[in-house]
């Protein structure tokens, strides 16, 4: 990749938000993790990411919530959601709020990476 | 009809429901800690490819992943264990039904359901057995429900606390909600519901729906010593 991609990761699992975190790290990205869709409106507030990889299902401020307020303040970054399989009709919901595109969890990490940089790209594009 | 009466029949279809949602509930955490294992695999990968192409991995590192795999295999175990004390009630007969042990099930199973609805949901136990003559399934199931009446409808932040009383003769289950009981239809049914699941094992259930100033009580409450 030519061009730096920051990815903000969105999990209430701090586990899984931390390990998704390093192991972008070790694929070249700026990576960083949050637990709570309130935290990372306000991490959005303080820094441009050009990527949010974002749980569909959380305690408090919910996925597609967080997606609805990201799209009206900041249209142009890009959401891709994490779900599971009991979650897939809320991550459709997701599509229709915008978002990039869903994927099942376990995450593949090839296939994340993949979704990272073409949602990238439409950012860079200026496509919403 | 098969030879069941209606009742016990819509008691079982009842049974059955209870058990499909609870079984989803805690598959979907099992399912959780499977994909934060997965992740940690992954990162593991990483870290041998990393040393593969000469690039030092500490001893130190390999030793903290390991430790937090460890970490959620113990979770998973605890998930499963969960389960499988559950799926297991439906076997025993009627019989000596430990309370403090189900006010302590219901609540680790019902803790999804309270994520979900965006509550806090706790217990208060006593130290030591608190024993009636019942049916366990069943015993978890009424406290399930008053449970779901608890957390049904309301805001967000809403806080659910269980706790397990006793008095000679005499075991309550309270469950008490810092919000009061919406009047959305969803919760009459439930408050029926659960009249009814109280009414079937000889518990009397009481409900307080609570107003704007304070919240909802549901009590549960068993006669010790007699059966149902």
């Amino acid at each position: 990749m030519s061009e730096i991609t920051r990815v903000l990761v969105v999990d209430d699992e701090e586990e899984l938000t931390s390990t998704l975190t390093e192991r972008l790290h070790f694929r070249g990205f700026p990576a960083e993790g949050v637990t709570s869709g309130a935290a990372a409106l306000a991490r959005l507030e303080q820094d441009d990411f050009d990527v949010v990889v974002l749980d569909v299902k959380m305690p408090g401020l919910g996925g597609l919530e967080v997606i609805e307020r990201i799209k009206a303040r900041r249209p142009e970054v890009q959401v891709i959601l994490l779900t599971g399989h009991s979650s897939a009709r809320s991550a459709e919901d997701g599509l229709n709020l915008g978002a990039f595109e869903y994927v099942l969890k376990p995450v593949k990490i090839d296939i994340l990476v993949d979704m990272i940089q073409r949602a990238a790209g439409r950012r860079r594009d200026g496509r919403p | 009809m098969s030879g069941l009466d209606r009742t016990e029949d819509a008691r079982l279809g009842e049974d059955l429901e209870f058990f499909g949602q609870v079984t989803a509930s805690v598959t979907h955490q099992i399912n959780n800690v499977l994909s934060v294992v997965a992740e940690l695999n992954g990162l593991l990968d990483d870290l041998a490819r990393a040393a593969g192409e000469d690039r030092p991995v500490a001893p130190q590192k390999l030793a903290d992943v390991a430790g937090r795999i460890q970490r959620q295999v113990e979770r998973g175990v605890g998930y499963v264990d969960r389960l499988n004390e559950f799926a297991h009630a439906v076997d025993e007969p009627r019989g000596p039904v430990d309370l403090t042990a189900a006010v302590s099930a219901v609540e680790a199973l019902a803790q999804r359901m309270a994520v979900l609805r965006r509550a806090e949901l706790s217990c208060t136990v006593p130290a030591e057995p608190v024993t009636v003559t019942s049916r366990g399934f069943r015993v978890l199931r009424v406290i399930y429900r008053g449970v779901e009446l608890a957390l049904a409808g309301g805001g967000r932040g809403r806080s659910v606390q269980m706790a397990l009383q006793t008095t000679p003769g005499t075991a309550k289950v309270v469950i008490g909600s810092s919000d009061p009981l919406d009047a959305a239809s969803d919760s009459l049914e439930l408050q029926d519901s659960l009249l009814g699941l109280a009414g079937d094992l000889g518990v009397q259930a009481d409900v307080e729906p609570g107003a704007a100033a304070g919240g909802a009580r549901i009590t549960l409450r068993w006669t010790v010593g007699t059966r149902d």
